[in-house]
């Protein structure tokens, strides 16, 4: 436009030299008749503008109406996109979510916690009190840090009866680190719990209604723990949880320890975790610690003595094992590949179409179509597919946020409070990768158009476009299609087992039946054997009287739910020292343990009367144990010693062989430990669980369970009273949610392996038609042509599960080392992966194969 | 009543002159206002900040085409020459022309 005014100008400045003008003149007076060239310029450019809105919103009209012209692939290239684009956004969501679960604090991710350098053995040892104070004064790396321990209260606000609760002692600080906001109060107050200051506590939600009925002045009141007076400063959510849900309240005790605690020693038990600051990296904050541990080692060399090295790891990890988060991160990945793939899909399934219609795109340009204008149809077909499968993806997502979030809510087990959110970075990976596949894949075909010699190719017909041939990717495609969604059967197939495993429940007792709680028995209440074991028996018996209980028990520390980690020395074996002694599973339980579990007897007997606490110590092992030791002997009469207690030096004799239960509880990794269960009234212990099996609602007996007991002794409190479905719901959660979330990847991912498979395998057939077509012409029948695509279908679908067997095997072998206890082989789930991917096959060869064989051969042949 | 410019076209009336300009040969702007100016006896001046916008909507639907040549100087210059479209365009719009101007001369003449 510039070079035609310019032009237009010097030759009227040439014309008005001619006349006599000077050239400065003869310019201006050009200018001056030309007017506006600003505005000239202008108005012409506007025309060309609104002329391409008219062309795109043409093409755009144009693109459409093609898509709406081939429907089934259409819908196929949107739907598997859709799928994969929704399936993408809501897992990387809920994963991202999972991955933090538990964590129901502002920023988890910002939050570590600090122990000294692993030992030898793995172990890293917590830090002590003084060492804590220490490292809060001088560190610059986290914003704060705290301290927090185990401990226990008592209280007794209606005068009747001893109510034990589970608590921490803290630092003043622990909240303000969580960034926990209080129900009510404001947490913490300065000066509490220093000299001179109060001694204060938070409670939580159910211990103010169980104690206090809700009462709404419980701020500043005073209650008493059974050893001190604290003030109530605040009311935490039952949600909030810290750690474990079995302590529900915390006592601001660090300062004034610290205080009063003398700079000699200390025992490294309290966990200290804080929140980095900003911009500071795990490292940076290490290098921190580690000279405050140099500089405290050179002041105390004796007490800190070998602590010269901290580690700082995420807190995540105390609610979160390596592995669940390894499979998880897994999944992510696993997530991104299936999009991924799904976009090659398309991007396949696009250029083989794209390839298919090179005529139609020839005969538009011949009609005069400019290859621009045909250039543009491609590219914006392609884009209202992928901004259509956007759409459907980003419903999909939303629809499947919604539902994940529906079943965690309606999960006992899920903290309430973790909403997950639709992960904006993954949907907009999701709907960049889905456009830029289906955009993509049509470039090269429209760009091969764009240059396309139209004459040259309506004369020669398609073999002047040979490039554009795409069957080997097909082909290629087909088979890599089929081969992978045998594997995802198969996979899936492992998981659903592994699902149905754990709802089977591989316990002899139904866990919905039983109640739980927690009670100790003081040594200095019941300083012997003979006194707490009746003691114990008379608690049980008064349970047992509840109307509706079936049967009572105890166990020592352990839930039903996993054993406790203990030693044994095995009579005959010699070990060099104690590194030696093998470590196994233990429980010490009642004489009626076993019968109210349920539990097997495979050889001997169980406890009895008979079995009192001065006759000679007597222990029950489990099938596991008994053929780690003695495997190929009787185990009955054997003696081992428990290293541990106090009773350390005496032999307990094996009397009986149980079933194996999965006393580490249901989790990852979970290998058929060997236990020994050792009898209550022979063993000195104060931490009991006691556990009743109940008629209906387990929970409606909380009650009456607490006033049995106070019948018996007013001063024992039961602590921590849950059901016991709880317990293994918590342990169970994470891998039933992994096992839900790989299940339904599989079911996604396969059906869209499906789509993929058929939308191949009909593009194959429809590319190839002309050629059947010249089949016919040349005398085959319907029959030859379908036996002869049945046959090239078949031989693609067996090169494909070929690989398949070979990548399901992986699969099978990679889940079984990942869940050894739930994976088996077995033969049927291969045989089924086998059968569903071949029916798939077959319906995608058949229903394209008999659009090959009723086609009209004319209409095909003219239209070529 | 203002006086009119003779140059003041009636709407339409500059397509018509400038599809009967390049009906003897491709012309660039300037040759098109120098064509016109003279064969109008310098009665007609056509505006430039007239002409170009009507070319390119010519151009643009389909009545001309462009293309780069060489003026009779040696100069890059834009030609336009008229299409069949563009040919079929004039002879309709110049026998509009031609009753419509017969019948204000009625008018006139009456």
């Amino acid at each position: 436009m510039d070079d035609e005014m310019a032009f237009h100008l010097d030759m009227a400045t040439e014309e008005n030299m001619q006349k006599g003008l000077s050239s400065e003149d003869a310019r201006r007076r050009a200018k001056t008749d030309f007017g506006g060239i600003a505005q000239t310029k202008e108005a012409c450019r506007d025309l060309w503008i609104l002329e391409k809105i008219n062309q795109f919103w043409k093409d755009f009209r144009n693109g459409f109406r093609q898509l709406n012209r081939f429907p089934s692939q259409s819908i196929i290239s949107i739907l598997s996109l859709a799928m994969a684009i929704g399936l993408f956004a809501t897992l990387f969501s809920v994963i991202d979510k999972l991955l933090l679960s538990g964590m129901p604090f502002e920023n988890p991710d910002e939050l570590y916690y600090i122990t000294w350098e692993a030992s030898e053995g793995g172990f890293r040892p917590n830090i002590s009190l003084q060492d804590f104070a220490d490292f809060r004064k001088h560190q610059t790396s986290f914003t704060d840090i705290a301290a927090i321990r185990g401990a226990y209260i008592t209280l007794n606000e209606s005068g009747e009866m001893a109510y034990r609760y589970r608590s921490s002692m803290v630092s003043e600080n622990f909240m303000e680190v969580l960034q926990v906001k209080p129900l009510l109060g404001s947490g913490f107050q300065k000066g509490d719990s220093y000299s001179g200051g109060e001694m204060s506590i938070i409670l939580n939600e159910r211990i103010w209604e169980e104690q206090f009925n809700r009462d709404p002045e419980i701020i500043g009141k005073k209650i008493f723990t059974g050893d001190k007076l604290y003030t109530v400063r605040a009311i935490v959510s039952n949600s909030f949880r810290f750690l474990t849900g079995a302590v529900e309240s915390w006592k601001g005790e660090i300062p004034r320890r610290v205080e009063n605690m003398p700079r000699n020693g200390g025992i490294p038990t309290w966990l200290t975790y804080g929140r980095l600051k900003p911009g500071v990296s795990v490292d940076q904050a290490e290098a921190d610690f580690k000279s405050i541990a140099a500089s405290l080692k050179e002041q105390y060399p004796k007490i800190n003595a070998g602590r010269d090295s901290v580690n700082i790891r995420p807190l995540i990890e105390y609610y979160m094992s390596d592995n669940m988060r390894n499979l998880l991160i897994l999944l992510q990945v696993a997530v991104l590949v299936v999009l991924v793939g799904a976009c090659i899909n398309i991007a396949i399934l696009r250029a083989s179409q794209a390839a298919n219609r090179i005529s139609e795109f020839a005969a538009r340009s011949a009609l005069g179509a400019s290859p621009r204008q045909v250039f543009n149809q491609i590219i914006i077909e392609s884009l209202g597919i992928g901004l259509l499968s956007s759409i459907i993806g980003l419903s999909i997502a939303l629809y499947g946020i919604r539902g994940a979030q529906w079943w965690m809510n309606n999960s006992v087990f899920w903290p309430s409070e973790i909403t997950v959110e639709l992960n904006r970075s993954a949907l907009a990976v999701g709907l960049t990768l889905g456009i830029i596949a289906s955009v993509g894949a049509s470039l090269l075909p429209a760009i091969k158009v764009y240059g396309l010699d139209i004459i040259k190719y309506l004369r020669e017909g398609k073999g002047s476009v040979s490039s554009f041939t795409t069957g080997h990717l097909v082909r290629g495609f087909v088979v890599t299609q089929v081969a992978l969604s045998f594997a995802v059967l198969v996979g899936m197939f492992i998981m659903l087992q592994i699902f149905l495993n754990l709802n089977r429940k591989q316990l002899p007792y139904d866990p919905d039946d039983f109640l739980t709680a927690q009670m100790l028995f003081y040594p200095t209440y019941y300083p012997s054997v003979k006194e707490r074991g009746a003691k114990m028996e008379e608690v049980l018996e008064s349970m047992k009287a509840i109307p509706g209980v079936k049967n009572a028990a105890m166990s020592f520390r352990a839930s039903l739910s996993s054993a406790y980690s203990g030693e044994a020395i095995i009579e005959g074996v010699v070990y060099q020292d104690q590194s030696d002694y093998p470590s196994l599973s233990c429980r010490v339980v009642t004489q009626d343990y076993f019968d109210m579990l349920n539990i097997k007897l495979l050889e001997g007997r169980l406890f009895t009367h008979f079995d009192t606490h001065d006759s000679n110590k007597v222990v029950i092992v489990n099938q596991a144990m008994a053929a780690r030791f003695w495997p190929n002997e009787s185990a009955i009469g054997k003696r081992l010693k428990n290293p541990e207690n106090q009773f350390a030096d005496e032999w307990m004799t094996i009397v009986g062989v149980i079933q194996n239960l999965p006393e580490r509880g249901i989790r990852l990794l979970n290998t058929n430990v060997p236990c020994y269960y050792m009898l209550s009234r022979q063993h000195m212990l104060a931490l009991w669980e006691v556990v009743l099996e109940c008629r209906g609602d387990p929970e409606k007996y909380a009650q009456p369970m607490r006033e049995a007991l106070a019948k018996v002794d007013n001063s024992l409190g039961l602590m921590y009273i849950r059901p016991v479905k709880n317990d293994f719901g918590q342990q169970a959660f994470q891998l039933t949610f992994v096992t839900r979330l790989f299940t339904a990847f599989g079911a996604i991912t396969f059906l869209l392996s499906l789509i993929g498979i058929y939308g191949l395998f009909s593009s194959y057939v429809s590319q190839r038609i002309r050629e059947y077509c010249i089949r016919y012409a040349l005398g085959a029948n319907a029959r030859n042509i379908w036996q002869m695509i049945a046959k090239q279908g078949a031989v693609l679908t067996a090169i494909g599960l070929l690989f398949g067997l070979v990548n399901g095997y992986g699969v099978f072998l990679w889940l079984k080392e990942v869940f050894p206890l739930f994976v088996y082989a077995s033969h049927f789930y291969f045989l089924l992966a086998l059968s569903l991917v071949v029916t798939t096959a077959f319906a995608a060869i058949f229903f394209p194969a008999r659009k090959a064989i009723t086609v009209n051969i004319a209409n095909v042949l003219r239209s070529d | 009543m203002a006086k009119k410019d003779k140059s003041d076209l009636l709407q339409g009336t500059l397509d018509l002159l400038i599809l009967k300009t390049l009906k003897t040969g491709p012309k660039h702007g300037w040759g098109i206002t120098e064509s016109i100016q003279t064969a109008s006896l310098e009665a007609l001046k056509i505006k430039e900040g007239s002409l170009y916008p009507a070319l390119h909507r010519l151009e643009k639907n389909g009545y001309v085409k462009s293309e780069w040549g060489l003026s009779e100087n040696n100069r890059k210059a834009k030609y336009y020459r008229l299409s069949a479209k563009g040919q079929r365009q004039f002879e309709a719009e110049a026998a509009y022309w031609e009753g419509f101007v017969n019948s204000v001369q009625l008018v006139l003449k009456s």
